[in-house]
């Protein structure tokens, strides 16, 4: 296995993990209130969770050739990473989470910028 | 470069086995194995389990207070919180850190049910019994405080001039007098009463002359209630007045008797409005009294003179207010006296004499509504007391004789600097995600006084997880789940 194809199946399997980790948690909160809001901030676990699956997206679909897709998900990605730190902007925690997402973008655009292997 | 597909399959679970960790702990977190959950919080107003105190012009602002210490200060009475529930717990035991200033009484409630008046208190400050001059007592199943020269026993006296009960009961005298004829006794009493007596030969018996005066709109109802003990004996109750009418009702008579009574003190209660007057009493009784609340209703409307409220009273301690400027006067209690000035509002009323004698209270013009810590009756014959007294945050026990307390209060432990630490245990309801609380400080305004607060230590218990345990948990949170999905 190469170290591209491990670092995009990582990115999916963590991404799914945090996205999967974030929803049961919100589920959790929704149905017993204060279940997990006094713990911890569920917003920011979701938004770096959906943010890689959006990056996994992306880029699977660069590698098979369908580039439409690519700017299509990446203009969704954008709207939730602004909305969300607009919304969210109070925290530590969350801004750092935040910050972290748009890291994953930059080091996505720059994987975009050098080509990734097609299909 | 390559990554090797068995280290290739660890690191891929890698990020699943926290994100189940994650919601492991945020389930263990809520269904804790050992049944206890603790949280040992200051009191700045920054965490999501207890809400600072409110409404905030009784309080200063949770944070920063003078002094350099970190908490909030309660001006005001009461004041209001409320706990965030972690979970589904039998008790939560709570430990407050506090510093009284120039506050003898404090209480702390938690409510029952949703009516906002329906506070269970505790005691857990008293100033007078903080010293060496009283000691703890648990005896023959009753708890309280006597006099250090004292036995154990002086908790148990039946003598109920001597004792104050606060938050507690005491034993029933058993109480009992000898017939006579029926004896009547012209009031003008207004709204409801409690009247306390002792069986005339085996004999309670209260013929009561009601008037409805119709000044509020609607009929009216009277309910009387008889009380032996806790045990309610008899119920009755009857509709006056009409829907429609404005005029001054007729005076009518209702009675209510027991004979072939035990011994012991009765409790004959009252409930009805305002509206409603009592213009005499009928009774074989030898000893009977009212309190603690008293009102000398006017008689306009029924009689042309108005004659002298005159009462006899162990209370030492008084609230008095009028409704109306007919009922501006002075007020002579024992050697002390004190002049109502304005209407609707209360006058706090202390006697400054020694001991707990009933003296005569004397309201030339009626028209006064009396709250006592004591009794009240109409002659000084017929006077006894049926219980001790309540503790006030005025009661001083030197001054008024006082040689036993019965409560469940325990004194808080000293922890330097004037702040003291309590502990209370409160009950939970399962079905609720809050439970709201209330400091009581009475008087603290008047006093110029402040509690200031700045620890909390909530120690949340329920019985350790077993599966049985495990499932009455989870189903009653499924249960308040669907209430809240439901709206109700």
């Amino acid at each position: 296995m190469t170290m591209f194809e491990f670092g995009t199946r990582f990115l999916r399997q963590a991404s799914l993990a945090v996205t999967v980790f974030g929803s049961v948690a919100m589920v959790m909160e929704w149905a017993i209130p204060g279940s997990v809001g006094p713990y911890i901030d569920v917003i920011p676990y979701l938004v770096v969770g959906l943010s890689g699956l959006a990056i996994d997206i992306s880029m699977t679909a660069v590698v098979q050739g369908r580039s439409w897709v690519r700017w299509v998900v990446s203009v969704l990605l954008c709207c939730v990473v602004i909305a969300t730190a607009l919304v969210q902007f109070n925290g530590g925690q969350r801004m750092s989470l935040i910050v972290a997402a748009f890291l994953g973008i930059s080091v996505w655009a720059i994987v975009m910028a050098s080509g990734a292997p097609e299909a | 470069m390559t990554v090797p597909r068995p280290i290739a399959i660890a690191l891929f679970l890698l990020p699943w086995c926290l994100a189940i960790t994650g919601i492991a702990w945020l389930l263990i977190l809520r269904f804790p194995p050992s049944g206890t959950t603790t949280f040992d919080l200051p009191f700045d107003g920054r965490s999501a389990w207890i809400d600072p105190f409110l409404p905030s012009e009784r309080v200063t602002p949770p944070g920063a207070q003078d002094g350099n210490w970190r908490g909030q200060r309660i001006l005001g009475d009461p004041v209001y919180s409320s706990l965030r529930l972690p979970g589904i717990y039998d008790t939560v035991d709570l430990s407050v850190e506090f510093r009284p200033t120039r506050q003898p009484t404090l209480e702390l409630g938690i409510m029952r049910g949703t009516d906002v008046a329906s506070y269970e208190y505790t005691p857990i400050w008293f100033d007078a019994l903080q010293s060496s001059d009283w000691r703890s007592v648990s005896t023959s199943g009753s708890h309280g405080y006597v006099r250090s020269n004292l036995p154990d026993s002086a908790l148990m006296t039946a003598d109920a001039s001597t004792q104050l009960i606060w938050h507690a009961s005491a034993t029933m005298p058993l109480l009992t007098d000898p017939g006579r004829t029926p004896q009547t006794t012209r009031v003008s009493l207004r709204g409801a009463h409690d009247f306390w007596a002792v069986p005339a030969d085996g004999r309670v018996s209260f013929s009561f002359e009601f008037q409805d005066s119709n000044r509020s709109r609607g009929s009216d109802a009277i309910v009387m209630r008889v009380f032996r003990g806790s045990e309610e004996l008899r119920t009755d109750a009857i509709g006056v007045g009409g829907t429609r009418e404005g005029a001054m009702g007729r005076v009518f008579v209702k009675e209510i008797s027991l004979d072939h009574q035990p011994p012991g003190v009765y409790h004959i209660q009252l409930i009805m409005d305002d509206d409603v007057f009592i213009r005499s009493v009928t009774t074989p009784s030898t000893h009977w009294v009212v309190g603690p609340r008293l009102v000398f209703g006017d008689l306009v409307g029924y009689a042309t003179s108005t004659p002298s409220a005159v009462a006899w009273s162990d209370s030492r301690h008084l609230i008095l207010e009028t409704f109306h400027t007919e009922g501006l006067q002075r007020i002579d209690f024992g050697r002390d006296s004190t002049t109502l000035v304005k209407t609707h509002e209360q006058i706090r009323f202390d006697r400054s004499d020694v001991g707990s004698a009933p003296q005569v209270l004397v309201a030339p013009k009626g028209d006064v509504r009396i709250i006592g810590d004591g009794w009240f009756a109409f002659t000084k014959d017929a006077f006894f007391s049926p219980a001790p007294r309540r503790v006030t945050d005025e009661t001083d026990v030197v001054r008024e004789g006082m040689t036993s307390v019965r409560t469940p209060y325990e004194r808080p432990e000293a922890i330097g600097d004037g702040w003291y630490r309590a502990h209370v245990r409160l009950s939970l309801d399962p079905t609720v995600d809050h439970a709201r609380i209330a400091l009581s400080a009475p008087g603290i305004s008047s006093r110029n006084g402040s509690v200031d607060i700045r620890r909390v230590t909530l120690v949340y218990q329920r019985p350790p997880l077993n599966f049985g345990e495990w499932w009455r948990t989870v189903r009653q949170e499924l249960i308040n789940a669907w209430r809240r999905l439901r709206g109700s």
